[in-house]
């Protein structure tokens, strides 16, 4: 159900001009051009890379799902839309608060160490050094370490003070009691062991997938709000260290990005690196998008711009083919550069 | 003269050993073969564990199963053990070679059949000086070496013939034709051999015959329902797990279901629930158990027949390890049988396989398209490539026939106990080629038993728990001072 909401969600931003299969490799994530893309022009940043391990075929039941409802349907111009019940649920839903662009599945190795930390609190409270740590990932288990060693864990009342900042700060989320549960359920503590994804879809009469997207969705307010307040919540500050993702640039574009740092131009690069030009071209839409000062006028002058962006805002269709229809003498790389670096400030004229 | 008592004090805490440990590891000090037959929950990873802390080198545990290693690892590194390290498919490329590079700084080493299948690790291993190999659950060579699990009949390759480290083969269950088949492919001559007895005399055996799978379900839930345990049911299939785990829930009683499709997070919240006492039921596939030592376990229930009695035996053994009677129930229907031959050969490759396998090779086409097309799955892919790579054609059909043969075999085996209308336990010791010495009081279905002189009729029915909030969870996790 909760997935069907999101799923909603997407279909309406993507307005009839994408199909299922894009939003599936926007939650999964995809590494490339065309999902990258899709991102900055239909404002998806908060759903981009939110559960990387959703297989297709949950996907498509899901989907199967939304379509037997009635909330959405193909048109006969094949274009995906939502029914007017479709609307009506969606707008009923609350609001999400995902933020998957800066995250990226990170969230999970933020819980993994709060999970290990509360842990260790709870067990060396009964003096029990020899527990069975519940994360097993070395990285994992080597962060956690030096965490402690650096910190009075054996004193109780720090473990207080650690619990004080989880409290104050997931009370300041606006998200429902019960994805504040399931984060708390999946905790671990002496005789007090978490629960499984199942157990607690049972409980709340709801899917698996459903309980795993609130889990992911309370992580990213929670991380949010830590970074945010930072100062306010120092211990569960220092337990984000390299979850944010500051680098937004998938690998492969920022080697391009590199190249065109050192002055080589996109044909250049395309040589150097054995790719195709249109690689390189979708590293540079991604780099638009991303990157603060890019050189936009480098590709296209200035005025050319506003005439582009002029059309963006007053064509309904975000379709390339109808856009590029009104303004042949631009070629796509071109448009697509200027509706990855204006994408907010048109959506927003519009 | 070290006094092994001593150093079992100082490194384990223990004061006296569990029977057969002591002997096993004197045999392995003075550097002989061994082959011990221990019962799970008896303690065998200790002989190989003590020694290390006697012998020079470092001591390498071969172990088929990774959770099962995982587990060991934890198992020392709660001892205080910090030359320990596992090696397997879970260690990133550069912590491999970090280790690869150090290996004579650990006590133990262990790792997988798999990885000792490739050539870098035998030519690192080839220049070490181990002081013990150890082959844990090396009945696999012989159950599933044949077919599921080549990888476990090469483990010796690397192994020099002159001058080798001393063989410690450990297992739970074994009969004689399987011991031979560990002497045969470890090359263990004239091996030190400790064989525990089978026998549990406070397991008792019962068989339910019922009329359908419906029938079945409802009998198991009913049971349960009247009855206390902890207990674990194995079934068949992921969904009957989840199933069985739903309607128990309905009747407000702790249950979960458990199999390998589960996040590794989830199966080991289950395992420490269970351990906890959080949970009363374990609804399993038989992915189930390896590793969980968990001493009050007083009912296991079958809804199916398995596919071997050493299967069998491995899974009822999981209870009364804490001496207390227990009950192990199998129920069945008529069907079960077929259905259990079923899903135990419809992994394995057919002939039309080898003659698929022989065209892609005369194409000069890797046989492995095989798995991209699905036209074999990547088990019965394993098991073909190897036969194929050992065999001429002919004979490799021959040997997949076989194979087919012998665990159709094997079943018929369970089917035969199960339909016993004789003493079951005299049954099962002598399938293991040991002598019952005495019965005990309800002893089986065929001896007579009544369930209320083993186990406890369940008190009331447990009310359903209202959910903690949030803030009350956390309070009890993290309490005050």
């Amino acid at each position: 159900m909760y997935l069907q909401q999101l799923m909603l969600d997407i279909f309406q931003k993507f307005d009839g001009q994408r199909s299922e299969t894009a939003a599936f490799h926007l939650i999964c994530g995809k590494r490339s051009g065309q999902t990258i893309q899709d991102v900055g022009t239909f404002g998806l940043e908060a759903y981009f890379s939110i559960m990387p391990k959703l297989s297709k075929q949950q996907y498509l039941e899901a989907f199967e799902q939304l379509i037997e409802n009635g909330w959405v349907f193909y048109d006969e111009q094949k274009t995906l839309q939502l029914t007017t019940r479709g609307k009506d649920v969606l707008e009923k839903s609350n609001a999400f608060h995902f933020n998957g662009w800066f995250y990226r599945g990170n969230e999970h190795v933020f819980f993994k160490r709060l999970s290990l930390i509360v842990q260790t609190f709870s067990y060396v409270k009964v003096k029990d050094f020899r527990f069975n740590p519940i994360q097993k990932d070395e990285e994992i288990q080597a962060w956690v370490k030096y965490f402690l060693m650096r910190h009075p864990y054996k004193d109780p009342s720090f473990h207080l003070q650690f619990r004080n900042e989880i409290e104050n700060s997931i009370k300041n989320l606006h998200i429902s009691e019960q994805a504040k549960q399931i984060v708390m359920f999946r905790l671990t503590g002496f005789h007090l062991t978490g629960w499984t994804w199942q157990q607690l879809a049972s409980q709340f009469d709801c899917g698996e997938l459903d309980v795993q997207f609130m889990f992911v969705e309370l992580l990213h307010t929670w991380l949010d709000l830590l970074t945010l307040e930072s100062a306010q919540f120092p211990l569960l500050y220092r337990l984000t260290e390299n979850i944010r993702i500051e680098n937004l640039l998938t690998d492969s574009t920022q080697k391009t990005a590199d190249l065109f740092k050192r002055g080589y131009s996109l044909e250049q690069i395309a040589m150097m690196r054995h790719l195709k030009t249109s690689t390189i071209e979708d590293h540079f839409v991604e780099m638009a998008m991303i990157i603060r000062d890019f050189p936009l006028h480098q590709f296209i002058d200035e005025a050319d711009v506003e005439k582009v962006m002029d059309v963006l805002s007053t064509t309904e269709s975000k379709r390339l083919k109808i856009i590029r229809e009104q303004i042949p003498q631009f070629s796509y790389f071109q448009i697509r550069l200027v509706i990855a670096a204006k994408g907010g400030e048109y959506n927003v004229r519009a | 003269m070290y006094e092994l008592e001593q150093l079992l004090q100082q490194h384990f805490g223990y004061s006296t050993f569990r029977p057969g440990q002591k002997e096993v590891i004197e045999a392995v000090l003075q550097g002989q073969d061994v082959i011990a037959l221990l019962p799970t929950g008896m303690g065998k990873s200790l002989c190989y564990q003590l020694p290390g802390y006697i012998l020079n080198g470092p001591v390498l545990i071969i172990s088929p199963l990774l959770s099962l290693m995982q587990d060991q690892v934890e198992q020392l590194k709660r001892f205080g053990e910090k030359r320990v390290v596992a090696l397997n498919s879970f260690l990133k490329a550069n912590e491999k070679q970090k280790v690869l590079q150090h290996l004579t700084n650990y006590r133990f080493i262990f790792t997988s059949p798999e990885m000792l299948a490739l050539p870098i690790i035998q030519k690192e291993f080839q220049k070490i000086q181990f002081s013990l190999i150890v082959v844990d659950e090396a009945h696999c060579i012989s159950q599933w070496g044949f077919d599921f699990r080549p990888d476990y009949l090469k483990i010796t390759e690397w192994i020099p013939k002159q001058h080798r480290p001393p063989i410690l083969a450990l297992s739970a269950t074994a009969t004689k034709e399987v011991v031979n088949d560990i002497k045969n492919y470890l090359h263990i001559v004239q091996p030190f051999e400790y064989i525990h007895s089978v026998e549990r005399a406070n397991l008792h055996y019962d068989i339910v015959k019922t009329q359908s799978v419906d029938e079945k379900f409802n009998w198991i839930i009913d049971h349960i329902v009247k009855t206390e345990g902890p207990g674990i049911i194995y079934t068949q299939s992921r969904k009957k797990t989840v199933a069985y785990a739903e309607a128990l829930t309905a009747h407000h009683i702790q249950a979960a279901a458990y199999h390998a499709g589960m996040g590794a997070l989830d199966r080991q919240f289950i395992q420490q629930q269970f351990l906890a006492d959080e949970l009363e039921w374990i609804c399993a596939t038989t992915a189930f158990g390896m590793g969980v030592h968990k001493d009050n376990v007083c009912q296991v229930i079958h809804d199916h027949i398995p596919a071997t009695m050493a299967n069998y035996m491995q899974e009822v053994g999981r209870a009364g390890r804490n001496g207390d009677d227990a009950l192990a129930i199998l129920v069945y229907s008529p069907k079960d049988e077929e259905y259990t031959q079923y899903i135990a050969t419809e992994e394995l490759p057919e002939s039309f396989h080898v003659g698929l396998y022989e065209e892609y090779v005369k194409r000069g086409e890797n046989p492995k398209k095989m798995l991209d097309l699905n036209q074999i799955s990547e088990t019965g892919y394993r098991v073909l490539s190897y036969w194929m790579e050992q065999l001429p054609p002919e004979k490799a059909i021959q040997k997949l026939n076989s194979l087919k043969q012998q665990k159709v075999e094997q079943i018929s085996q369970v089917a035969t106990f199960v339909k016993e209308d004789h003493c079951l336990r005299e049954h099962l010791v002598a399938y293991f080629d040991q002598k019952l010495e005495q019965k005990p009081s309800n002893c089986c279905h065929n001896c007579g038993i009544n369930y209320n002189d083993i186990i406890k009729k369940r008190n009331g029915m447990t009310e359903k728990k209202e959910l903690n909030t949030w803030v009350e969870r956390l309070h009890l996790i993290l309490p005050n001072l």
